[in-house]
């Protein structure tokens, strides 16, 4: 079973991100962008619905630009399917460990909980965070 | 285990941290360079940009050989990191350990001659990288992990 991976965002954030991790990773062949209502008429159900349906036979993860929008809340009507992952708060640390650490035969929930625990940690305010870094560290 | 030795002038930045310190799974980065090593500034910037879960250790190329020959890091996955060709062959030279040079990116000069589109030397680092050759090292640009690794 392929593993394949849609990034869904209000806006260009999407495409936007999947050219960082392009940049950063390299081959992103698995990974598709989906910027949502860049046209005014778009149609949010329909073409989620696409990619449920394109990806029935694939083992699916979606990861969301923010919990609560409307793309998110669209996802979430096909949480109960099986091989179908939904992430949100999309960003570049996760999405960076995720492509290094994942192949088709990893335990992707354990996977996809301990790349968001870590992804996390790097979410910081720089000012402090150079506060606590004074230990040197050796061999 | 040293799992990748590379040149790369901006250290210890995305490419590195993050792709390159996954996907190798290295749980160690020594960060061999002189300037950091005795510059409390560009050591906090490097410090604060390190992966969770990884040891970051920063010394000059001198103390850098000195710790890999003792043993001392022959626990970790090790990931050494160097700032320039010329740091390379100084390490290389002086440990055996090292059999595989990836050169990831050196900055771009006027009259330097592109071995790849991030890599870019000097006629005194291509004769470095010639020598390193004929002792039998690999030596390949490659600049993300999924990129193809090119021999030079």
């Amino acid at each position: 079973m392929e593993t394949r991976i849609v990034l869904a965002s209000h806006g260009k954030f999407a495409s936007g991100i999947l050219s960082s991790l392009k940049l950063l990773y390299g081959n992103t062949e698995s990974v598709t962008a989906m910027d949502c209502y860049i046209d005014p008429k778009y149609d949010l159900q329909k073409n989620v619905k696409k990619v449920i349906d394109e990806n029935s036979d694939n083992r699916l993860l979606v990861i969301t630009d923010i919990l609560g929008g409307s793309v998110n809340n669209e996802f979430l009507k096909y949480i109960k399917k099986s091989n179908f992952y939904l992430v949100s708060g999309l960003n570049l640390p996760f999405l960076l460990e995720l492509m290094t650490q994942i192949t088709e035969t990893s335990d992707l929930e354990l996977l996809i909980k301990n790349v968001l625990d870590n992804s996390k940690e790097s979410i910081q305010f720089c000012n402090e965070s150079i506060k606590r870094i004074n230990k040197e560290e050796d061999f | 285990m040293i799992v990748l030795t590379r040149v790369d002038h901006r250290l210890l930045h995305g490419q590195v941290a993050f792709s390159w310190t996954s996907h190798l799974s290295a749980n160690c980065i020594l960060v061999a360079n002189d300037a950091a090593s005795s510059d409390q500034t560009k050591k906090t910037i490097i410090k604060l940009g390190k992966p969770s879960g990884v040891k970051l250790v920063i010394k000059n190329i001198d103390n850098s050989i000195k710790a890999i020959n003792s043993g001392v890091t022959d626990k970790y996955n090790l990931f050494i990191v160097v700032e320039t060709i010329d740091a390379a062959y100084k390490l290389i030279k002086g440990v055996d350990a090292i059999k595989e040079l990836n050169l990831g990116g050196t900055k771009f000069e006027e009259g330097k001659e592109s071995l790849s589109s991030a890599v870019f030397v000097t006629p005194d680092e291509k004769k470095e990288l010639d020598d390193l050759v004929s002792d039998g090292i690999k030596v390949y640009t490659q600049q993300v992990p999924t990129d193809k690794k090119k021999d030079i």
